[in-house]
């Protein structure tokens, strides 16, 4: 499959002699029905024809990445959104981006250590693992020893990490009404705790707001499930957060244990705002909470 | 898979970015022509690539040289791969104002523009013919220019340079909105990218059923812009979208909603107040008045009515006969067709209620409405019974047809309270009898049905008949197919068993469809019961069993498994020993095409009326393979036709609808055991075209004699005389 462009009248060089096609839109009709008739075979010889007699165009690039995973080669598919990645302008790779889909996709079924992120996310991990080292030692153990999780990844979005869902191939994305919703709370120094990983999202957005001099605001998250947390903690380097004890996370079966040592120290105020469900921690801590006020 | 791209892996030959900032750079110099040169030469080296198109709209548009800013991007949206450039895209400010600095004319976009207002004001003219010339004489809106946005047109402020973009919030809510069924009204054209993003998202139901959409729009300059921005002819005469628009925008609005055919709006969105004292009265004008309503009933209600029932049940009088179809189930709309015609052609009256457009929703004062009109002495449907239509009056008996183990009426736990004394059942085979008995339903008002067939549309043709040479074939099957066993096993797990809330379950899901499907892969050709799959699928339950909503939940799981994969997989068994066997055989209906092994079989969709009776009668065989039942409506419609059957034999205890019952074994209908059993008896059969055709004409001879229109609406009749003497006393 060979491509012919378009000519604008300036350009003074004769397109690709082929008339193959004359879009990418033309070219992506083709590729789909070879993945519809599953003719696997062929269409990796296209795909590799296209790349090699195009390999500067994003489309192309694209398309490669999109049906090599449609293909099941979530490998290869990874390599050309590499290239994409590297080829593309600045700001035209986004959620909207309908190569999305298939990027995460192929992220998600792919061994861990074969993402391209890997680097990343571990050192995310790593950073956030030793700053909480200081405070929670038993916990960084338990994380450490603990297995990935099996429904989340932590994994690239053009750019930045996200967790993704492997039932749903799609990126995690706090509701809307989130965003209105917290939108005058960041504004405030109100101590908050966030019920759950979620999202990953909720957590940032408030640590991103909170990093002023004039804002420190407390962040305590709980987390029962460790593969959770772990994946939580390879988003992104909070670390910093960490260490000045702008956030407390607690973590695993020994979050109340955890969570009862620090409060009864009465140097850190009580949350006023929930993010998520407190249903499934919030008998247990009860307990500790008013044991920490008394003190 | 072997991938390799050697040598590219990971050296691009060029980044886009790096290129945009050289180039960025000697533009920034403001030297035109070096500029022009450069990119002339980054064209040259990259004729496919979109981005050297952006990158020199981009720079054009800083130099204002607007037009071939344009041409390089139009260029560029007309090669780039579908979504990737869109609203979002960093190069949308640049065309935007590539556009607004040309002239209307230089987009090339006029004749796109007058296309799409002419299709939509000829479409609004045959429902609003006011309103549609009234557009056509108005001005075009100042301060609005329609331009094109990576091939899709939209409206963009020349003063601002804005263009309308609609905002994710408000996606979410219109979502949320057309996907529960709730439809809605739009107060104002708006943006125009709202409506247009609503219409995109209303969802069309499995069988076409779909939504109105409401637009109020008192000024006629909008909607004209509206009109020329999209083609939206189609949306229009569907009645999908519902303009009240101009100076009579509240005349029409009274006009559509006093048909009682469409449903009150169920969410205002934009600003209502220009039209909000109207609104208030649209519920009150899709019913009709208590006077209306009591009247009905008490024709009903009295001794007149009593009389006219005496009189049928003596037979001195035919009952008037209200059908109730439904436009988007094409098997109940061509069976109440059937039994209408056979009605008749008996000498009875007869009115059918139907939906006109696949937006409808009649309300109950339609019903009523019709029946004040009409009054039936007795209501008809196919699958459908009263508990479906309760502004019936209770003393309208209702006769159904049950012909689908599936219909809605199967699924309430109790039955008998809902119904009446005088309405009956007639169910299509035992099965269905059993079910409604299981619901309360007293014998005396169940009855057995088969399906009719009309015989003006099916019979016999001469040989040499050009529709009869089109459809030539040594075996033929006509039955809609979904994909092949792969792919129906991989969509039922997405549709019926992905449940992300409750993970427990979904797992001991997975366990029993597991199960089943080993089962059935054991032997593909084995017949195999409802009864077996849910003995199976109960007893594989963790102790203690589920909640009653969840055991609800694996019972549909069972019977949808079974509809989706078992029924296709028993299917595509013996189809395939067919295909083996080098016969000539074709498989009509929907999507068989996208069948793996079967595709080169597809004969496409026919028509249900002259093409599907020519393809009865250009198969040398026509198949019948169901895991439920040897009897089925295409078997009578194809014996009228005079095919030659060969019929896959199921157990006849378990036989939901015996073909035995109407045909005699042999001398008019053959039977096959297994696939061996089926390609022996399709060679025999070939080779002895005499034997075989005298076979298909006993068979024909008697589906034309018993099993008519006619005579199916006479029996019905007779029933429901019996049924009302017994009544009455």
């Amino acid at each position: 499959m060979t491509l012919t462009a378009p000519t604008p009248q300036s350009s003074k060089q004769a397109p690709h002699p082929s008339q193959a096609a004359s879009s990418w839109k033309e070219v992506e009709g083709y590729l789909e029905a070879l993945a519809f008739r599953k003719e696997f075979l062929q269409l990796a010889g296209e795909l590799r024809d296209l790349v090699t007699a195009y390999p500067s165009s994003t489309d192309a690039r694209y398309l490669a990445g999109k049906f090599l995973t449609r293909a099941g080669e979530p490998e290869a598919a990874l390599i050309e959104f590499e290239m994409l990645k590297d080829l593309a302008l600045r700001g035209s790779l986004s959620l909207e981006h309908p190569a999305t889909e298939s990027y995460i996709a192929a992220q998600l079924e792919v061994d861990s250590e074969r993402l391209p992120c890997r680097r990343l996310r571990e050192e995310n991990l790593g950073a956030n693992l030793a700053a909480l080292a200081a405070f929670e030692p038993r916990a960084v153990e338990e994380l450490k020893g603990a297995t990935d999780a099996t429904n989340l990844r932590a994994v690239d979005l053009w750019g930045e990490l996200v967790l993704a869902c492997a039932t749903t191939k799609r990126p995690k994305r706090p509701s809307l009404s989130f965003y209105e919703s917290v939108q005058n709370l960041l504004q405030t120094s109100a101590p908050v705790v966030f019920w759950g990983v979620h999202t990953g999202q909720e957590v940032l957005c408030f640590l991103r707001r909170s990093s002023r001099a004039e804002l420190k605001r407390f962040h305590y998250l709980f987390e029962k499930d460790l593969p959770t947390l772990k994946e939580f903690l390879r988003l992104k380097d909070i670390s910093a957060a960490i260490e000045d004890e702008r956030l407390k996370i607690f973590g695993g079966p020994e979050l109340f244990d955890a969570f009862t040592r620090i409060f009864s120290t009465g140097r850190y105020p009580p949350p006023l705002v929930n993010i998520g469900d407190r249903g499934d921690y919030f008998s247990r801590l009860e307990g500790g909470g008013d044991e920490g006020r008394r003190r | 898979m072997d991938y390799p791209i050697p040598g590219i892996k990971r050296a691009p030959v060029c980044s886009w970015e790096v290129e945009s900032e050289r180039l960025e750079a000697l533009a920034g110099r403001g030297n035109l022509q070096d500029t022009l040169d450069a990119l002339e030469n980054l064209l040259g080296d990259h004729p496919a690539s979109t981005e050297a198109y952006l990158i020199g709209g981009r720079i054009l548009t800083r130099f204002g040289e607007f037009r071939t800013a344009f041409q390089m991007f139009a260029a560029a949206a007309g090669m780039a791969a579908c979504g990737t450039l869109g609203e979002s895209h960093p190069d949308t400010p640049y065309l935007v104002t590539a556009q607004l600095g040309l002239d209307e004319e230089d987009l090339r976009i006029q004749p796109r523009l007058a296309r799409n207002l002419g299709a939509n004001l000829e479409a609004l003219e045959s429902i609003e013919p006011e309103l549609a010339r009234r557009i056509s004489l108005s001005q075009d809106p100042e301060n609005r220019r329609i331009i094109d946005l990576w091939g899709e047109l939209i409206v963009a402020d020349p003063r601002t340079g804005k263009f309308a973009a609609t905002s994710e919030k408000f996606t979410e809510e219109v979502k949320y909105d057309v996907k529960t069924g709730i439809p809605v009204a739009f107060c104002g054209v708006g943006s125009c990218q709202e409506i247009l993003k609503a219409l995109r998202l209303a969802p069309i139901g499995f069988l076409g059923e779909t939504l109105p959409i409401y637009l109020f729009e008192k000024n006629l300059e909008r909607l004209k812009l509206l009109f020329r921005l999209a083609d939206l002819s189609g949306l229009i005469r569907e009645r999908r979208l519902i303009i009240f628009g101009g100076p009579d925008w509240s005349k029409s609005m009274q006009r559509t909603f006093s048909t009682l055919r469409f449903p009150a709006p169920g969410n205002y969105l934009g600003d209502k107040r220009p039209y909000q004292p109207e609104f208030d009265r649209i519920r009150a004008s899709i019913d009709i008045s208590p006077g209306e309503k009591e009247e009905v009933l008490r024709y009903y209600a009295g001794d007149a009515f009593k009389n006219r029932l005496r009189e049928i049940a003596a037979g001195r009088e035919l009952p008037r006969v209200l059908i109730i179809s439904i436009l988007w189930t094409t098997v109940i709309r061509d069976m109440g067709a059937r039994f209408e015609k056979g009605f008749r052609e008996l000498g009875c009256e007869t009115h059918t209620i139907i939906e006109e457009t696949k937006v409808e929703e009649l309300s109950d004062g339609f019903f009523l409405r019709s029946i004040g009109r009409f009054k039936p002495d007795l209501a008809f449907c196919v699958s459908y019974a009263r508990p479906s239509y309760k502004a019936l009056p209770d003393q309208l008996p209702f006769l159904c047809f049950s012909m689908d183990d599936m219909g809605p009426v199967l699924q309430l736990p109790r039955l008998v309270e809902q119904i009446r004394p005088a309405d009956i059942f007639f169910c299509m085979g035992r099965f269905l009898k059993k079910q409604f008995a299981a619901r309360g339903i007293p014998p005396f008002q169940l009855s057995e049905m088969i399906p009719p067939a009309d015989p003006e549309v099916f019979h016999p043709l001469p040989p040499d008949d050009p529709m009869v040479k089109k459809f030539s074939a040594d075996v033929a099957f006509m039955k809609h197919n979904w994909c092949d066993l792969d792919q129906n096993l991989k969509d039922f797990i997405r549709w019926y068993i992905s449940d992300p809330k409750n993970p427990p379950f979904q797992r001991v899901l997975q366990e029993i469809v597991r199960k089943m499907h080993e089962l059935v892969l054991a032997d593909r050709g084995r017949v195999i019961f409802a009864e077996e799959f849910l003995e199976m699928a109960f007893s594989m339950l963790p102790r203690g069993g589920l909640p009653p909503e969840w055991e609800a939940r694996l019972r549909t799981v069972v019977m949808e498994y079974m509809a989706w994969v078992y029924n296709y997989s028993f299917k595509y068994y013996f189809l395939e020993a067919v295909a083996r066997a080098d016969l000539k055989l074709r498989l009509y209906g929907n999507r068989w095409e996208r069948h793996s092994a079967l595709s080169a079989f597809a004969g496409g969709l026919l028509a249900n009326g002259e093409e599907l009776n020519a393809a009865f009668n250009g198969a040398a065989i026509s198949l019948h393979i169901h895991a439920g039942s040897t009897m089925h409506q295409r078997v009578v419609e194809g014996a009228q036709a005079g095919a030659f059957f060969l019929v896959k034999r199921l157990d006849g205890e378990k036989d939901h609808l015996r073909l035995t019952d109407c045909f005699e074994e042999d001398r008019e209908v053959v039977f096959f055991d297994s696939a061996a059993d089926l390609v022996e008896k399709c060679r025999h059969y070939l080779e002895r075209g005499d034997e075989r055709r005298a076979i298909a004409q006993r068979m024909c001879e008697r589906a034309r004699r018993e099993h008519s229109v006619r005579s199916a609406a006479g029996h019905m009749l007779e029933v429901y005389r019996g049924h009302l003497k017994r009544l009455l006393g």
